[in-house]
């Protein structure tokens, strides 16, 4: 089932600044869960707090929080 | 059964992908777990300081100048002097003087009946904690996990319908929240995080208005 998004509320968010850069948003993200070379936390799960059971265990190996 | 949302309106493109506007709400909540896990590293904070991601439309709204703010205060921070400030506000000796976990704002206590609700609920989802992180499921952290996730989805599952967000958002952060970003803001041991907090807020006043337009 698909549910069209909402153009009220796409507007709303892009009127607040939040939206319509998605790719080059995702340099935040790249940069903010870097792990740092050769320290501890290089090795330590990419997740804050949760890993997902099997079934989308895939998103937190690709996640980079 | 998870229900595919905000599917673009083109039918030709992936019934996953996400939108742009909700592509930049998930990875603030990755960037607002992420500096509430661990303090910034000298990277990310120069990433922050010189992103032109957000915001970059002239908008100036509180949002944006909230972001801005905390742009400028990334630009003027020393990490180290930012570790300090994250171990003293959020780590402390004793009891933390600024608490991350949702129980203690619901319920007064740590691990308290809104902690064990959580869990029942992420159970449900199909999530757990992982077996190496030290915090608990309410922490803000774990939450702003929870929410991308239900934002982004992955390859085998499809973003949340925004009533599932909503849901979550309310009961689970926005419940909350408020608390938090003013005891941050109020904390003597806190600087950079006070700009912090104040985007956070400022997100969140968002969130939670625009899951009423949805």
């Amino acid at each position: 089932m698909t549910t069209k998004p909402s153009s009220s509320r796409r507007k709303f968010l892009a009127a607040l600044g939040v939206g319509g850069a998605a790719a080059a948003a995702a340099v935040i993200t790249q940069q903010s869960g870097q792990p740092e070379q050769g320290s501890d936390k290089a090795a330590a799960p990419q997740g804050k707090g949760y890993q997902l059971t099997a079934h989308v265990r895939n998103y937190y190996r690709t996640a980079k929080i | 059964m998870k229900i595919m949302i905000d599917a673009p309106p083109d039918n030709d493109l992936d019934v996953h992908r996400v939108l742009p506007e909700d592509q930049a709400r998930a990875e603030i909540y990755a960037l607002l777990g992420n500096l509430f896990y661990q303090p910034p590293s000298a990277e990310l904070l120069e990433t922050i300081a010189t992103s032109r991601t957000l915001c970059n439309d002239g908008s100036d709204s509180n949002f944006c100048r909230a972001w801005r703010a905390l742009q400028e205060a990334a630009a003027n921070a020393d990490a180290e002097a930012v570790k300090d400030e994250f171990d003293t506000a959020f780590i402390g000796t004793g009891r933390q003087p600024v608490m991350l976990y949702g129980s203690f704002y619901l319920a007064g206590f740590l691990n308290e009946k809104p902690l064990a609700q959580l869990r029942d609920e992420l159970t449900q989802m199909g999530l757990e904690r992982s077996g190496s992180s030290h915090e608990t499921e309410d922490h803000l952290s774990a939450l702003c996990d929870v929410m991308r996730f239900l934002i982004e989805g992955d390859r085998g599952t499809p973003p949340a319908a925004l009533a599932v967000q909503r849901d979550f958002f309310l009961r689970h952060i926005n419940s909350w929240n408020k608390q938090l970003c003013a005891a941050v803001i109020a904390a003597t041991q806190t600087h950079f995080y006070k700009h912090v907090a104040q985007f956070m807020r400022e997100f969140f006043a968002i969130e939670n208005e625009s899951f009423d337009i949805a």
